[in-house]
């Protein structure tokens, strides 16, 4: 089990993505945008991120970027799950160093099987 | 994963997509009054995107695709690209409204215009492809219903994968897996990969590439490649799947060889890795050699490497930090509104009970007067002021502005204006304005009637008639709110062409509502319209008219505690007025004695109890009486006569003088005064009937019920046996 922090600012969303990650009998923290996010990496060093990446305040692109700059982030994996495909965007994850990036509609089973594979 | 957790994940969603709905709408006005600055363009763009999101989660297609349209454009005008001019303003909150009933539809499976739907989308689509950044569109692409790992590069297909095959065998299948420089960078983890790998049969590792001279070693960056060598019974695309995640930070090609390979003994891997690698190799082959035999499908968790990671994880810090998670960002809570409803009446049933304790102490005091008797009725006195403190804390968790009743009616007046084929414009003030929630929820009907009226009835039938009057083309609604002592008045008023009251009072005759004799005043013909079964509307329309409107209206805001007037001018508008009481709870009230029962009259509209001098009583011939106060003359009524009381015989009345809001000042002819206290109201209706000129009921510290009279309406049946003789019969 790992320790999961899931960030999207929609409530439903973040909220799934919690319960589907606790039922994988994860430790979840959650937060509502980049800001909180970066808190709460600090607080919890958690073993994996999944981010949003539209969010108000800071969005996943410029959280990424932010955590791989502190010592709990740089090696951390940290995966982009969004309804974005725009190839510009990903170049960009890549530059900032994502480590993965999912589409939204997620399937529980994927998150998790990912969740082993990398945290 | 169980799916039946999708219905309250949908719930959630469907909860949030009300708050994000209002925060769109709420921009997309203020985009349309001209606040063209990146934050507001910003918070609607987000709420459009966070609609989808959650959409694309839930699989509802139909708003996926017209929120990704939608979003495009927003997108656009974020990024300055495209300039929001008021034709394409009207579009946006057209496509606010079309979320909103997308919305509706995904949840209660209610139908949708589809012609309304594909127009906007089509419009949409147009505003799209025309901007500057039309090359943007055809890559963001609508969101498949499948759910995709990306794949950034296609990787090579050098396979042969024999699908047409039924009968799995196991095959060697070889993954060279060449990572970039920033695959550590990016969070990857060599030996992670290696330990999920086994679970798929992995069954060696080759190691390719050199490891440069210590003196240009970089710790930081991959410089090796890896042959992972699978002896399994999945397909390359099983293989592929689980690759995509790291697709686009390593060159990866798979390539198969259908022989089945009966030399699956470990070889050595190559000693160029250093000794860790090295290490999980051997684990790695030697679980491989394991699970190629037994189950292969055996779940990651048991892996002794991923339990050991997690195990130390578990400690109270990381537990308590995911429950302080849980309560968010913001110092804020969401409760639901019962729980709330039933802290407010247990705050009732206490002042209820706090009221039996101060008149069973005011009885104590009365025969004894000891120390403890005063020391009592200091603490009683104190738990009075306390329970207010209490009371009113626990109405503010309730009060919320009414915004959000407010920021859906724009969209009733663009519905409007489109059926009648009027030009139209809303324009909200004192939004903030808080009134109890559960006041608001029930405001929402009567304000779309009110504003429907203004619409059919107010605003001339025609553009042309308004510029014929003199008037801007388009007719302006104010829909306003604002605190007026303990009440909240909401107004709504149209620069239209007043009440024509020519016709009401024909239809009201036609309707034999009042008789060809009655001289009515202007403001009494005007009051008609609020008249049960009456409407004004030549033909009924299919927006009012159909004679239930005001009415209805005025039922409603009455069954509030509330009341509602108007006041008109031919040719320059007409302006409802709604007051409403802030909380339907609790109020002040002073207790008074008519006959022999206590009643309750709402504080709020005393102004001043008086004993009533024989000589200031004056008696018109037509029977009214009057009394002179200061100079002034109040109409002089008997509560005992309208209550249907028997007279006590005494004569030294005292009078209490009450402001109606609607005719001025009476004075009102009571028996004694009991004074004021604040009072739980209970609905006489749901427990009772409703019955006219009494707003309520509540319990007096000694258990008894007391009616809470309504002036107003008591005043309109005066002299007339009215319903209260019926209900005290």
């Amino acid at each position: 089990m790992s320790c999961v922090l899931a960030v999207d600012d929609t409530r439903a969303l973040r909220v799934m993505l919690g319960e589907c990650l606790k039922k994988g009998g994860h430790e979840v923290v959650l937060a509502v945008d980049g800001i909180e996010a970066l808190d709460k990496l600090k607080e919890h060093r958690p073993d994996i991120v999944i981010t949003d990446l539209n969010m108000p305040r800071m969005n996943g692109l410029d959280f990424i970027e932010a955590a791989r700059k502190e010592p709990e982030g740089r090696s951390l994996p940290m995966l982009l799950l969004t309804t974005e495909t725009a190839q510009s965007l990903k170049d960009r994850a890549k530059a900032v160093k994502a480590t993965g990036w999912l589409t939204k509609p997620f399937d529980p089973n994927q998150i998790l099987s990912l969740v082993e594979q990398l945290a | 994963m169980d799916d039946d957790d999708d219905f309250d994940f949908q719930a959630l969603f469907f909860e949030e997509c009300h708050e994000l709905l209002a925060t769109l709408q709420e921009h997309l006005n203020q985009l349309n009054d001209g606040t063209n600055d990146e934050e507001t363009v910003h918070a609607a763009f987000r709420a459009v995107h966070s609609v989808k999101g959650g959409a694309a989660a839930f699989g509802f297609d139909q708003l996926i695709g017209f929120a990704h349209i939608f979003e495009t454009v927003m997108d656009l005008i974020r990024s300055d690209q495209m300039e929001p001019t008021s034709e394409i303003n009207q579009i946006l909150l057209r496509s606010g409204d079309m979320m909103e009933v997308l919305i509706e539809s995904a949840q209660n499976d209610t139908p949708v215009d589809e012609e309304k739907l594909s127009n906007l989308q089509g419009e949409l689509e147009h505003l799209a492809s025309g901007g500057a950044g039309a090359e943007e569109v055809p890559e963001t692409s609508i969101v498949s219903a499948k759910s995709t790992v990306e794949v950034f590069d296609t990787p090579p297909e050098e396979t042969t994968a024999d699908d047409g095959d039924a009968k799995p065998r196991s095959r060697e299948i070889t993954v060279r897996f060449a990572p970039e420089k920033d695959f550590f960078a990016s969070g990857h983890d060599p030996l992670r990969l290696i330990g999920s790998a086994k679970a798929l049969g992995l069954n060696r590792i080759e190691v390719l590439g050199q490891v440069p001279p210590l003196k240009d070693f970089d710790h930081t960056a991959c410089a090796l490649t890896w042959e992972f060598i699978f002896d399994t019974e999945k397909s390359v695309e099983d293989l592929e799947e689980f690759f995509e995640i790291y697709s686009h930070i390593a060159d990866i090609e798979f390539s198969s060889d259908e022989q089945m390979d009966e030399d699956g003994s470990p070889e050595d891997a190559a000693a160029a890795p250093g000794a860790e690698i090295d290490e999980i190799a051997d684990s790695a082959l030697a679980g491989a050699s394991d699970s190629s035999t037994t189950e292969q499908k055996e779940p990651i968790a048991s892996d002794p490497k991923t339990a050991q990671k997690g195990s130390p994880r578990v400690g109270s810090e990381a537990a308590g930090g995911a429950a302080k998670a849980r309560s968010g960002p913001s110092k804020s809570l969401r409760v639901e509104l019962p729980r709330i409803d039933r802290l407010v009446n247990l705050v009732g049933e206490m002042l209820i009970t706090q009221a039996g304790i101060a008149q069973k102490l005011m009885e104590i005091q009365a025969t004894d007067s000891s120390e403890d008797g005063m020391e009592m009725g200091h603490n009683v006195e104190a738990m009075s002021r306390q329970l207010r403190e209490l009371q009113e804390s626990v109405m503010a968790i309730r009060a919320q502005p009414v915004k959000s009743v407010f920021s859906r009616m724009p969209r009733v007046v663009r519905d409007l204006a489109d059926k009648l084929g009027k030009e139209a414009r809303l324009e909200l003030s004192g939004e903030h304005t808080e009134v109890d929630a559960t006041v608001i929820e029930e405001l929402s009907e009567p304000l779309t009637h009110m504003l429907r009226n203004s619409m059919d009835h107010g605003l001339e039938a025609t553009s042309e008639d308004r510029v014929a009057a003199g008037k801007s083309r388009t007719g302006v609604i104010k829909l306003s709110a604002e605190h007026r002592g303990e009440r909240v008045i909401i107004t709504v008023e149209d620069d239209g062409r007043g009440v024509n009251r020519e016709r009401v009072l024909a239809k009201a005759i036609e309707a034999g509502l009042i008789s060809t004799e009655d001289s009515l005043s202007p403001e009494e013909i005007d009051m008609l319209i609020f008249h049960p079964g009456f409407s004004t509307a030549a033909e009924v329309s299919s927006v009012s008219g159909r004679g239930v409107g005001m009415d209805v209206v005025k039922k409603k805001i009455v069954s509030l505690g509330g009341r509602c007037t108007l006041e008109s001018t031919p040719g320059k508008g007409t302006r409802f007025e709604i007051t409403l009481p802030l909380t339907l709870a609790v109020m002040d009230g002073m207790t008074i004695v008519v006959g022999d029962q206590k009643f309750i009259l709402p504080l709020s509209s005393v102004v001043e109890a008086l004993h009533i001098d024989k000589e200031a009583r004056k008696c018109l011939p037509s029977g009214e009486n009057l009394l002179e106060r200061r100079g002034e003359f109040l109409r002089l009524i008997d509560l005992r006569a309208i209550l249907s009381q028997p007279r006590k015989g005494n004569e030294m009345d005292m009078a209490i003088v009450v402001d109606t809001e609607t005719s001025g000042l009476v004075a009102l002819i009571v028996d004694e005064l009991i004074g004021q206290r604040q009072i739980v109201l209970k609905s006489l209706e749901a427990n009772f009937k409703r019955v006219e000129g009494i707003s309520g009921a509540t319990i007096l510290g000694d258990g008894q019920v007391a009616l809470i009279l309504d002036v107003p309406s008591l005043l309109s049946m005066n002299g007339s046996s009215g319903s209260y003789s019926e209900m005290m019969h």
